[in-house]
């Protein structure tokens, strides 16, 4: 197995109540252009911290920057009490997105020395961890994603070319 | 505004964590995010202001920091304080405490977003009490997030410190050695 370590930012993430109103002012402050706002289906999540260990679909409004890597991600907070990005959380500097080369292999690692998942998207067929999120109390408060290396041409061309982003949703 | 020109920002240089204990945050940042860090450096700021905190007179402040090796984007991790009115008082919980970027013309860049209202927190002043190297944005008026602007000119002095073989004397000035 190669080795499965991050190494560098993909994208910063932050958190907003109001995605229509936040984009137009980070696009002033950071200089950034955003692309259009997305609604993105992920059809198998889970989200173990929150008691909800079996797989559901949710739906959330975001958008990326065109200018990147690193890329600027706003995402829009949610109603729902039990989630990674409940807006029961405060607006902010959410998370910071990473590639590993063995997704699972690196959740597995850093498990084993007490670093719990938060949420794991899971891809359609429900077997591969697409993408996850450490929980934020077992790194000093802050969140890391760690999205599986195999991402990285679909990411680009979702950013770039508004390709969609099927590996985690039935199409 | 086009996105890209002008003043303003061109690309993030570090993201930053804040922390209660430097120390033992560092191995578990290192084996989480597979970075290294510098040494951790006991930086001495001869001149800040922190308007938003009602301390206007620039005076002398004291942290500690340490930076990845990997990078652009480095991760920054600093060491919260116990002064609670302070851009980094530890009242406010650790986590996720700022973005960097470069701005190309940092006071101007400055005094259009104030424009826009996005306020100071706090400022760096250099020797000449006028020049910025560095300041932050206020984070209720960015949907809670903080954001750090730094002199384009400082990029080289600031790689030359990421590998040791430098101080950030551009705002340690009183320390440095009359020539």
């Amino acid at each position: 197995m190669s080795d499965p370590q991050p190494r560098e930012i993909h994208h910063i993430c932050y958190a907003v109540h109001d995605l229509d109103e936040a984009i137009p002012r980070y696009a002033e402050a950071l200089n950034k252009t955003f692309r259009p706002i997305e609604v993105l289906h992920i059809e198998h999540v889970e989200q173990p911290l929150y008691g909800r260990e079996e797989p559901h679909a949710i739906d959330r409004r975001l958008s990326y920057s065109l200018e990147g890597p690193p890329y600027v991600e706003l995402i829009e907070l949610v109603t729902e009490p039990n989630d990674f990005a409940s807006n029961t959380q405060a607006e902010g500097l959410h998370h910071i997105g990473m590639f590993a080369t063995d997704n699972e292999a690196w959740r597995q690692q850093l498990k084993s020395t007490g670093v719990r998942t938060e949420m794991r998207c899971l891809d359609a067929d429900g077997d591969k961890t697409v993408f996850w999120m450490t929980a934020p109390g077992d790194l000093y408060g802050s969140r890391v994603e760690f999205l599986d290396d195999s991402l990285r041409g679909e990411l680009a061309e979702w950013v770039k070319l508004g390709r969609e982003l099927d590996t985690w949703q039935h199409t | 505004m086009s996105a890209g020109g002008g003043p303003g920002p061109r690309e993030v240089f570090h993201v930053c964590f804040a922390v209660r204990d430097l120390d033992a945050a560092i191995p578990r940042f290192e084996e989480v995010l597979g970075v290294r860090f510098r040494e951790v450096d006991e930086l001495h700021i001869a001149h800040v202001e922190q308007p938003y905190h009602d301390r206007t007179e620039p005076y002398a402040i004291d942290r500690r920091i340490t930076c990845s090796l990997e990078g652009p984007p480095h991760v920054e991790l600093v060491e919260l304080v116990a002064e609670e009115r302070d851009f980094l008082s530890a009242s406010q919980g650790e986590g996720p405490h700022h973005i960097g970027v470069w701005a190309e013309e940092n006071e101007s860049w400055r005094r259009q977003l104030a424009a826009g209202g996005v306020r100071t927190e706090m400022r760096s002043l250099a020797a000449d009490l006028e020049t910025s190297p560095y300041w932050y944005t206020v984070p209720e008026d960015l949907c809670g997030s903080r954001l750090e602007f730094l002199d384009a000119s400082l990029r080289g002095e600031f790689a030359e410190w990421l590998t040791g073989s430098r101080e950030l004397d551009t705002w340690s000035h009183t320390e440095a050695e009359p020539s």
